[in-house]
């Protein structure tokens, strides 16, 4: 009995290895690449959170604006869904910082939620910024009353600082029994309740290049300013914490495509390619330096490390680990070769501390030598 | 197979499989790819103790069959070794084990899977399922195969809608009858009576593959075979004894000077000649096989190695020689020469 070939295939399943589609929400008014960045402990320093994500807004069916941030790996769930009215918050750009940090801020309450910017061009910040904050101060174009849709209408007589907290706090109390069980939930959304004034330069100014071990060696000497934590706001700010959690659980609206592909998105399969490597193969000195990180059975020769370098094991992890790289999970690596933790936001970012890092390494020398360089 | 209890993905590959039998504890077993069903393939590797067949799945696709064949619950508890798959990501493991568990007979199971069989033989199919994938020393070997960098992501998560979903299904021949072995299926499924299995086995998993031909469905084979240097070894050995006892022949032979003798001699000089070439053709199979466990170490080497200090090296050499400017560029050249994406962040 003769039956006919089938295909061969690699087959690796649920690696999630694909790169396909620009990231958008369908649906959403603004939308944005955006970090986090999140209040480290009770300090009044942010670290960033490296990973990449969106922030966007948009308007659900009972008619209340959210601004939600994700992440943008594969099957992220949303993270971040803050109910937002029109006219209570907005978008600053962090003056303490040389970074493009950007905090949301709220007229209602001293909630701050801090943002680092992914964008591309850093030239189209202020641009970008102002059309969110238009869409925030707009809520939509839409003109009905969100109050009202959310009938909680005999609240609308109380002051305005009040209206949106005691609306939250309704919410609240009722789902309070079945939040309480996401503690860890709780937890995040605790951090990033934030009530920080505002930051002296030397917080967020490294950011996002700021590692926890160095923020916190610069803490004490740091000029810090106490925090504004109003304990009314701050209730508040903490029950509408207590909601984004509930809203979380909404459903990211179906077809949304969480992979992002901007066209600075490289893959180290294309920047390690065999003629690329030449130079670097041709040098003894250099092919030495790599044999201690080769496996056991591999010849230590030039033959060895090109075997190497072609074969499709080799090729499947530069997959993984370009992957890995743009969605931040090596952040906390990257910082054992001696590279800012901004090194594991992404494959370019990495190969630019690199190059950094052996640029510092030269001057460092050249500076021990006495033999400065103008 | 929502919680995946720490169980790696692993790769499909003869040689990962390979060598995870034998780490397990299970010694002149083997793993091969088929190519194809041909009944005369699947002899040239006897014993065949099982065949795994290895398709991309897709929810709903094939899940409405089993009524085309007997599940019977009570038999297998008796006769075959089924268990149900409780964890995704160690399925591929489990088919393996769905093979070698009912081969006991014929295979030295070693004392991990011997342990585990008579600790679970007794249980139903869940249960065996369950006992399988808490069973640390297979899941520490299975977890071995899996990729360095995997370690380092939370990647031990259920498998997505977007994840290619590889689903495995054994078949094995247990006391004359060939059996289908689906762990997601409530029990074995009885393909009946079989006095030659590798004869019939072809038509049940071509008819399996007709079900999905339309969806573009991805299929692979394996098979679980016998030690092939083992076998090929033996071989040597009977040929060997064979030529030695034809040398003796041929020594008295000549010791004889009549025609008959003379001509005699000729012909077994000849079979000798066969013989020989037939060992030669024995021995390169043998340096074949050796080829291609060297390859498979330097492969599973390749796939357990954390190549991030090696990479880094890589980087900084060619940052060292000034070429990274120009890498980047292309990278980025060759990323934007990709399926293109539309651009739509402000709409």
């Amino acid at each position: 009995m003769a039956t006919p070939l089938f295909s061969q295939q690699p087959q690796r399943g649920g690696s999630g290895l694909n790169n396909r589609g620009q990231g958008s929400v369908p649906g959403s008014l603004a939308e944005f690449k955006a970090g986090r960045l999140f209040r480290d402990g009770e300090t009044n320093w942010v670290r960033p959170d490296p990973r990449r994500g969106y922030c966007y807004i948009k308007k659900e069916d009972d008619g209340l604006l959210r601004f939600c941030w994700k992440d943008r790996q594969a099957g992220a769930q949303v993270e971040e869904e803050l109910i937002v009215f029109p006219g209570d918050v907005y978008l600053e750009r962090v003056q303490q910082s040389s970074g493009r940090v950007y905090v949301l801020k709220f007229k209602s309450s001293s909630q701050r939620v801090f943002f680092w910017m992914q964008e591309p061009d850093a030239d189209a910040d202020d641009e970008l910024i102002s059309r969110v904050n238009s869409v925030l101060g707009e809520g939509g174009e839409d003109d009905m009353d969100i109050y009202g849709a959310a009938e909680e209408e005999e609240e609308e007589e109380e002051d305005d600082d009040d209206e949106s907290r005691l609306l939250l706090h309704r919410h609240t109390s009722r789902e309070a029994e079945a939040l309480s069980r996401h503690n860890e939930q709780l937890a995040l959304a605790q951090s990033s309740d934030l009530h920080v004034g505002s930051l002296p330069s030397a917080q967020v100014g490294g950011v996002p290049g700021t590692n926890l071990r160095r923020s916190s060696q610069q803490l004490p000497g740091g000029d810090v300013e106490p925090a504004d934590s109003g304990s009314v706001a701050g209730m508040g700010a903490s029950q509408l914490s207590h909601l984004r959690q509930l809203m979380s659980n909404i459903q990211v609206p179906e077809g949304y495509d969480s992979h992002a592909a901007d066209d600075t998105r490289i893959n180290l399969a294309d920047v390690l390619t065999p003629s690329n490597l030449r130079a670097v193969l041709e040098d003894s000195r250099l092919r030495s330096s790599l044999f201690p990180t080769l496996p056991d059975n591999i010849p230590r020769t030039r033959q060895g490390i090109d075997n190497v370098i072609r074969s499709p094991q080799f090729q499947q992890s530069l997959d993984s680990l370009s992957y890995l790289l743009e969605s931040g999970q090596l952040a906390p690596l990257v910082t054992q070769l001696g590279l800012d933790p901004e090194a594991g936001t992404s494959v370019a970012a990495f190969l630019e501390a690199i190059e950094k890092q052996l640029e510092n390494e030269r001057t460092d020398r050249d500076g021990d030598n006495d033999t400065l360089m103008d | 197979m929502s919680d995946n209890g720490n169980w790696c993905l692993i790769e499909s590959d003869p040689g990962v499989f390979t060598e995870l039998i034998n780490n397990m504890g299970v010694s002149e077993v083997q793993v091969e790819e088929l190519y194809s069903l041909d009944v005369d393939t699947l002899r040239g590797m006897e014993p065949v103790h099982g065949l795994i067949f290895l398709f991309k799945w897709q929810p709903g696709a094939g899940s409405s069959d089993v009524q085309e064949a007997n599940t019977n619950n009570d038999r297998s508890n008796e006769e075959v070794y089924f268990a149900q798959q409780i964890i995704q990501n160690a399925c591929a493991t489990q088919a393996i084990l769905s093979v070698l568990l009912n081969r006991a007979e014929d295979i030295e199971l070693g004392e991990t899977l011997c342990n585990l069989r008579s600790f679970s033989v007794d249980l139903p199919p869940d249960m065996r399922g369950l006992a399988l994938t808490n069973c640390d020393q297979i899941r520490d070997v299975h977890n071995s195969f899996a990729r360095a960098e995997s370690f380092l992501s939370d990647e031990k998560r259920a498998a997505t809608a977007e994840d290619d979903v590889f689903h495995f299904i054994s078949y094995v021949p247990v006391n004359g009858r060939l059996y289908e072995l689906d762990g997601l299926k409530e029990g074995p499924i009885d393909h009946g009576a079989t006095d030659n299995w590798l004869e019939d086995v072809g038509s049940v998993i071509q008819k399996r593959m007709s079900q999905y031909s339309q969806s573009e469905i991805r299929f692979n084979l394996m098979a679980v075979i016998g030690d092939r240097r083992k076998i090929l070894n033996e071989k040597i050995s009977t040929v060997d004894a064979d030529i030695s006892k034809l040398m003796e022949r041929l020594e008295a032979l000549r010791l004889d000077d009549r025609t008959e003798s003379r001509e005699e001699a000729g012909r077994v000089e000849t079979q000798i000649g066969a013989l020989n070439s037939e060992r030669a053709g024995l021995e390169h199979m043998v340096g074949m096989e050796n080829e291609k466990f060297r390859k498979y170490r330097t492969e599973n080497a390749l796939r357990k190695h954390n190549f991030i200090p090696f990479v880094y090296q890589l980087l900084r050499g060619m940052s060292e020689k000034g070429t990274m400017q120009a890498a980047i560029e292309k990278a980025k050249d060759a990323a934007k020469r990709r399926p293109s994406h539309q651009e739509s962040r402000w709409q």
